[in-house]
């Protein structure tokens, strides 16, 4: 996708009070097959684009980088992962396995912008250009997280 | 901060070397490092700068794909750079690999930009034909692929400063070294601001294809090297947990663990180190 946007997502008490100390929002199953790019995360900012200020006041929280692989370069179902390993198998994981990325988050959590019970949650996928960056259909992820730690 | 001079615990009567900055090498040492890296391209085998940069990405096999996004990031880069400065002097020339301090230049360094009426072989490197053959084949979106508008490319090429890419701050790298207390945010963390300066220099350095056929991953991985050491400084209780301990970084045969102070690989950060002259 190019653009991934959750709405009024409930937020935990302890988040609402906040009564934490660091806050990440991780993701889970993010595919690096393709061109390197950066995922700006902003919270309650559903207007955010990519001339939006990469400022806290403006709901910019942070962001996660892909350094990608850009393609496929084997022969037929070389980049594809295996659905199953061996139990047995003790090779390295496929090099395509899908990451993990962890974007923390506490600074924009505790923004007066953050305040109340619900938040909006939207990444951009910001691929670089010669003359301008542009959204591109690169972000694919399975889960995603809000972690908080007191 | 402030690097430690404790003997390695290797070979503790042997004076290890420190790795210096890129923009504060003399005159004589950058020659040094150029003539090593010339020597380098020169050698058409696996001693050579082909055969080492294609280790990164193309040609096939990726050995970097147990290191990206993966616990053995820094480990394996670690071994990867003392391999790539072993073979570096093997050429004759006594140099260590210099770090580029992209906080405080935010730029490419002129000592690894293009020389007018000469070649700098810290500027550009050649890139092999298999890799460029194995590139062209790359599927998908040709707009979303570099590496086909790279593939064709005979020599490195540089693109720094796009639209849409940005260096890591001072304040980011600050709060990096001092929050983030465990190794595996560490890694994490530290591993998307190396992201954000290849996609910075962009060109053969913004994807993993041919990274490091650019002369500048090099010293852009020795000062990701560089801030891993410091953190290990100051957190020297933070170590990565066993099963990535005992990992293997292919192909360099060595395991996490054994290089998880860079002092027994032979060399160190130190700010400063100056000879002083003792005896008669």
């Amino acid at each position: 996708m190019d653009r991934f946007q959750v709405e009024n997502v409930s937020l935990q008490r302890v988040v609402i009070a906040r009564e934490f100390t660091r806050a990440d929002i991780v993701f889970y199953g993010v595919e690096h097959k393709g061109p390197s790019y950066e995922a700006l995360v902003f919270l309650n900012a559903p207007e955010a684009t990519l001339d939006t200020p990469l400022d806290v006041d403006e709901g910019f929280a942070g962001s996660f980088v892909i350094f990608g692989h850009a393609g496929c370069y084997g022969d037929e179902g070389h980049c594809d992962v295996p659905s199953h390993r061996d139990p047995f198998d003790s090779r390295p994981p496929h090099g395509l396995t899908p990451q993990t990325k962890m974007v923390e988050v506490t600074e924009a959590l505790k923004h007066p912008r953050c305040a109340g019970e619900r938040l909006t949650i939207t990444v951009l996928p910001v691929v670089p250009g010669r003359e301008r960056a542009r959204q591109a259909d690169v972000l694919f992820f399975t889960g995603m997280r809000l972690l908080s730690y007191r | 901060m402030s690097p430690t001079g404790a003997p390695s615990p290797l070979r503790p009567a042997v004076p290890i070397r420190q790795r210096p900055s890129v923009t504060e090498l003399s005159t004589a040492q950058l020659g040094e490092l150029r003539a090593a890296f010339t020597a380098l391209q020169g050698k058409a085998d696996e001693r050579g700068y082909q055969f080492l940069a294609g280790i990164h990405g193309l040609p096939i096999p990726f050995y970097c794909d147990q290191a990206h996004g993966q616990p053995a990031f820094l480990p394996w880069h670690r071994a990867y750079l003392y391999r790539f400065e072993l073979a570096l002097r093997a050429t004759g020339h006594d140099v260590a690999l210099p770090w580029w301090d992209w906080i405080t230049v935010p730029r490419v360094p002129e000592q690894l930009d293009q020389l007018a009426g000469e070649d700098n072989p810290l500027f550009s490197q050649p890139v092999n034909d298999v890799a460029r053959a194995q590139g062209e084949k790359g599927e998908g979106d040709p707009e979303d692929q570099e590496e086909r508008r790279l593939a064709p490319l005979t020599h490195t090429v540089r693109e720094e400063g796009r639209p849409g890419t940005r260096l890591p701050t001072k304040s980011q790298i600050e709060h990096l070294m001092t929050e983030y207390k465990d190794f595996v945010s560490f890694w994490q963390k530290l591993e998307d601001y190396h992201g954000n300066v290849h996609v910075w220099v962009g060109g053969h350095m913004g994807d993993i294809p041919f990274a490091a056929y650019d002369p500048i991953f090099w010293m852009h991985h020795a000062m990701i090297d560089r801030l891993w050491r410091m953190w290990q400084l100051r957190h020297p209780q933070a170590s990565f947990p066993e099963n990535v301990a005992v990992e293997t970084m292919e192909p360099f045969n060595l395991t996490a663990k054994e290089v998880l102070d860079p002092t027994t690989l032979g060399y160190d950060y130190a700010t400063s180190a100056t000879e002083i002259a003792v005896g008669g």
